[in-house]
């Protein structure tokens, strides 16, 4: 198990097509660290660049203290599980997953004692002579899964590895995978444009837009304290509310909150679970008119159009969205300190009110 | 009534043609340039001479196929009515009725008229089988520019070419093209020996004489010891240098006027005279004849009337004139135009010296044991009289009586009881898999595959069934007779010739096999190497060398092995210009097994690996990076990935191409011929160019050729078998 330190690391194409922008980052050992981002956002090159599929062009990649971005990828020490699996479709399971091994000379006990471990611990004993094509999606994750694993290494990289499943064995494996981790306490790589599965599986997650990282933080410090508005709308479903806003006196949404000392413009977002319908005057006050009603069973997400091109939504009660029809007129409130503001021209986080 | 006079109107055409109904004759020739020109309009003079009487046709045919098209198509009267070729052939043709002779009287007649030699050249028994009409030989061409008069002796012949030549600067004493046969003949005869076939007597050439040995001797002595002549010398190494002036004095024919350039100073001389013996060289002479088919459309006065017409001395003088012949009508050569031109009377007096070609089969049958005893000599493998007495043994193999006819009765029974039981079984797959019931139920997928059937049963199985049927029969001038297994017994027992004779079958076989497995490594190799190369994203250019790398693909291949069997060139070769860049000492490629069988594989290897760089290419394509990527990864290196992902994953798509390969490569037929010609002694040939010596250059024995190739057949067809199994269920 291992550190991962990425320094001021450079990843481009030409000088038009850059697509690390100096990123630094420092993983820490035995940790489970989810890099998460829109597509193209440079998360998989990133993890390419660590396992050394791609050179970087400036900056420094170590791994402990061994700087590794001259290095080959065999030389890394470092397993990945891949997308599609890249379950090598000529070899049996257990060849798949001995290769590694085998290439590496490792004894021949050795590498049966190994595997069968490994097999067992993903429960995939009874599958070891089978060929990738005669195993369904699930089977072929844990036998990518397993050939990580035999070979202990320092890093695991995984590359949107459950993106090809369907949802409920997404779920299964999702919770899978945080034992594993628990079980292994290896340090984990782990890049995904899935925030739920960011949200459920990381220790950190660091989100990364256009080759920047945005913010690095727990799940919790991202979704109660988004550094800008990329992450505030990237983290959470239904996405953050980001409304424009024009301060008047140092304050908005009438005066129920206080600017702390400005009064350019502001972004204020609010999450759509932190609404409420307004049963009471006073507060936060947000007219709107009902478009859309989504029953989700316990909860439901009504969407709102405040005015010709300003639309919120909120995750209302059951039984306070029963009420909500198509077209209907409806008050919406919110309690003010759940209010993120961000800073209208920079779109960064405002201080928070003391 | 448009109907009506368009019936009318073609009456009278029909009674108009019967009634003019010129007699028609077809007359075949194989001639080009200003011979062809000549000679057509000597055919427009006649046919307006003989308007209403006899109407002639030319048909240019190419000399190459000539001789086995008249063989196979006058008999079944598909051939012409009369054609013109060298009398080399008028033996056998005698001999099996192909041609008409002359008859007495026209015999009497044309004696007087024709150079004696020509007329010599038409005999087979007792009769005259043709009307000469030119006559070819080698004379001695030299540079006025460069020497004042011919040598008279060929001890004045070595003074000069010693004086002249220097091999650092290429230059050369005297050229010509000294492994062939038919130039060392002049030298047998210059030293009293021969061929002993124009006495009517003996039918066996008299190869192993000491007069021979000394010939032999005396030309192995102007190339290998004194080094005056150039040694692998083709026909166009010799125009070459004596066009650029660096050899004064070369051997050849009158076709060599045709390919110097016009204002090149030169002159013609007969053939020297031999300081040891005294006697002239006289080299062969062939003589092309008017010969009549005895299968023809009309009667045989019409047919002769063209010969007649173009052996007048007024054609005659025209043909040699304008075509530029040397014609056999002696009154042409009274004309003065005729008379002031030198070249012609040189040609004239050196065939009144010359040896007219025999026309027996056994002539022809001299050249192969001729040529491969005089190339042992030349690169000193063999004294000469070892390799004479060796090649009157191989004469004597190569013309053995064909095997004793047998009764076909058994085989037919056999081939019956076969057919019975072969279309039972047919009959009962059909049966069982219902072929006929859904035939009838649904025609239409039936009807799609016709065309592709048909031709398969026209292009595949008729030729392949024939081919079988004849490896049952011998062939000797044009007779056929059945002989049941005796080829099979004959190639696989190999009695004749110990395993290390390139003449055994299972020597051939063992190099076609060796020459299959290297070129197909060979192939694989090369094109792995460079598909690989060719995918990586970085390449620059990428497309571009995809295409150049294709190019030897697409030049027709005996155009490539014509360019390849120059490089090879001992003196004038690329590949030797390129080792002696590294002091390397120049390499006589063909001299020995090894090196011509490098030669030959360099060629074909340069033929075959794009095919499967191409195919590589296209597989690597369905190869998905993330699996290199996994591999890199999991600790393969380079050589790793590629062995243990990438090539197993090639393999479905290789298979095929590596069987398709080995066996075009297993027939190759153009690399062999073209390139080493199996030099050295037949010992590179393969089964595919053997069968082609047994069957066009072995008196045409067809059966024991069709032997060889339903052998080959069956070699391929275990092959293709056995790697069907051990592709299993991969391919």
């Amino acid at each position: 198990m291992a550190t991962v330190t990425f320094e001021k690391v450079v990843k481009r194409y030409s000088e038009q097509a850059v697509i690390l922008k100096g990123i630094d980052l420092e993983v820490r050992d035995g940790e489970f660290l989810v890099l998460v981002g829109p597509s193209g956002c440079g998360k998989s090159t990133l993890l390419r660049t660590l396992a050394g599929l791609e050179r970087i062009e400036e900056g420094a990649i170590r791994i402990g203290d061994r700087p590794v971005g001259d290095l080959p990828p065999k030389d890394r020490d470092i397993a990945m599980v891949f997308q599609s699996y890249a379950l090598y479709p000529h070899m049996t399971v257990r060849e798949n997953m001995a290769f590694g091994l085998t290439v590496r000379r490792m004894p021949a006990a050795e590498i049966t004692r190994r595997v069968d471990e490994a097999a067992a611990l993903l429960g995939i004993t009874h599958l070891l002579d089978r060929l990738p094509k005669e195993m369904s999606g699930g089977q072929r994750q844990r036998v990518a899964m397993g050939r990580a694993i035999v070979r202990s290494p320092q890093v695991f990289l995984f590359d949107e590895p459950l993106s090809n499943l369907d949802a409920a064995l997404r779920t299964q494996m999702r919770i899978e995978l945080k034992h594993l981790h628990r079980r292994l306490g290896a340090t984990i790589i782990y890049v995904t444009h899935d925030q739920i599965e960011a949200m459920t599986l990381a220790d950190r997650i660091v989100v990364l837009d256009k080759g920047i990282i945005q913010q690095i933080g727990t799940p919790a410090e991202l979704y109660d304290r988004p550094a800008n508005t990329f992450v505030a709308r990237f983290i959470g479903t239904p996405a953050m509310n980001l409304l424009d806003l024009e301060p008047q006196d140092g304050a908005i949404f009438g005066g129920a909150v206080r600017l702390p000392g400005t009064t350019r413009r502001v972004v204020a977002g609010i999450r759509p679970s932190d609404l409420a319908v307004a049963t009471a005057p006073g507060g936060i006050r947000l007219d709107g008119t009902v478009d859309l009603v989504e029953a989700l069973g316990a909860t439901a997400v009504a969407h709102l159009r405040l005015d010709a091109d300003r639309r919120i939504t909120a995750e209302l009660p059951a039984a306070a969205a029963r009420g909500l029809a198509a077209g209907a007129t409806v008050t919406l409130t919110a309690v003010s300190d759940r209010v993120h503001l961000f800073d209208g021209e920079t779109g960064l986080r405002i201080a928070d009110r003391a | 009534m448009k109907r009506l006079s368009l019936f009318t109107l073609l009456l009278f055409l029909c009674i108009a043609t019967l009634e003019a109904a010129p007699r028609q004759i077809t007359v075949w020739h194989s001639y080009r340039g200003a011979e062809e020109t000549a000679i057509n309009g000597l055919a427009e003079e006649f046919n307006a001479l003989h308007r209403d009487d006899i109407r002639v046709t030319l048909l240019a045919v190419p000399y190459d196929a000539f001789a086995n098209k008249i063989t196979s198509a006058v008999p079944r009267g598909n051939g012409p009515d009369a054609f013109i070729y060298a009398h080399e052939r008028i033996g056998d043709w005698a001999a099996s009725g192909i041609i008409e002779p002359l008859g007495p009287y026209y015999t009497e007649h044309i004696g007087t008229r024709m150079l004696p030699v020509t007329i010599e050249a038409m005999r087979s028994g007792d009769k005259l089988w043709g009307i000469p009409l030119a006559f070819k030989s080698l004379v001695l061409f030299y540079r006025t520019d460069l020497m004042d008069a011919p040598p008279g002796t060929t001890d004045e012949l070595l003074a000069v070419a010693e004086r002249f030549t220097d091999r650092a600067a290429n230059r050369y004493g005297i050229a010509f093209e000294a492994a062939s046969a038919y130039f060392a003949a002049p030298f047998l005869t210059g030293f009293g020996g021969g061929f002993c076939l124009d006495e009517a007597a003996s039918d066996t050439p008299c190869l192993d004489t000491p007069e021979n040995a000394a010939a032999l001797s005396f030309i192995a002595d102007i190339v290998r010891e004194r080094k005056v002549a150039p040694d692998e010398a083709t026909g166009a190494l010799v125009t070459h240098l004596f066009a650029e002036g660096r050899v004064p004095m070369v051997i050849s024919g009158p076709w060599l006027m045709g390919e110097l350039p016009a204002d090149l100073p030169y002159a013609v001389a007969t053939l020297p005279v031999v300081s040891a013996t005294g006697l002239p060289m006289r080299p062969l002479l062939t003589v092309e004849a008017y010969i009549i088919a005895k299968h023809r459309r009309t009667d045989i006065a019409a047919a002769r009337a063209f010969g007649e017409f173009l052996s007048s001395e007024a054609s005659a003088r025209q043909r040699a004139l304008a075509g530029r012949q040397s014609v056999a009508t002696l009154f042409a050569y009274d004309s003065p135009a005729v008379r002031n031109d030198a070249t012609l009377m040189l040609f004239k007096r050196q065939a009144e010296q010359a040896l007219p070609m025999s026309n027996r089969p056994a002539m022809r049958m001299v050249w192969e044991p001729l040529a491969t005893a005089l190339r042992k000599v030349l690169r000193g493998a063999d004294t000469p009289q070892h390799a004479l007495a060796e090649a009157g043994r191989h004469y004597a193999l190569f013309t053995r009586p064909p095997a004793k006819a047998q009764s076909p009765a058994i085989f037919l029974a056999t081939l019956l009881a076969l057919a019975v039981v072969g279309f039972g079984y047919l009959w009962w797959r059909f049966r069982r898999e219902r072929v006929i019931a859904t035939m009838r139920r649904e025609p239409t997928p039936y009807l799609y595959l016709l065309p592709a059937a048909l031709s398969m049963f026209i292009l595949v199985f008729i030729p392949f069934t024939v081919g079988t049927a004849v490896s049952f029969f011998a062939h000797r001038a044009g007779e056929w007779r059945f002989v049941g297994l005796a080829n099979f017994v004959s190639i696989l027992s190999s009695q004749d010739f110990p395993v290390t004779d390139p003449l055994n079958f299972y020597f051939t076989l063992a190099v076609t096999v060796g020459w299959t497995a290297v070129n197909v490594a060979l192939h694989v190799g090369i094109g792995l190497a460079l598909a690989m190369l060719l995918r990586d994203q970085w390449l620059k250019l990428r497309g571009v060398y995809r295409i150049l790398l294709i190019v030897p693909w697409a030049v027709p291949n005996y155009i490539t092995a014509l360019i390849w069997k120059g490089m090879f060139n001992r003196q004038f070769g690329a590949v030797n210009g390129l080792l002696d860049l590294f002091g390397v000492e120049p390499v006589s490629w063909f001299s020995s097994f090894w090196t011509a069988f490098a030669a030959n594989v360099a060629t074909n290897t340069w033929l075959g690996f794009p095919f499967m760089m191409v195919t590589a290419l296209g597989a690597l394509q369905a190869v998905p990076r993330e699996l290199e990527d996994a591999a890199a990864v999991d600790g393969a290196g380079a050589w790793d990935r590629f062995r243990h992902v990438i090539l197993p994953l090639l393999r479905p798509a290789l298979l095929p191409a590596v069987i398709l390969g080995s066996v075009w490569t297993f027939n190759m037929f153009n690399i062999i011929f073209l390139v080493s010609g199996g030099d050295p002694d037949g010992a590179t040939d393969i089964l595919i160019s053997e069968a082609y010596k047994w069957a066009f250059q072995r008196q045409e024995q067809y059966g024991y050729a069709a032997a060889y190739a339903t052998l080959i057949f069956i070699v391929l067809l275990l092959y293709s078998k056995f790697t069907e199994r051990r592709a299993g269920g991969t391919a």
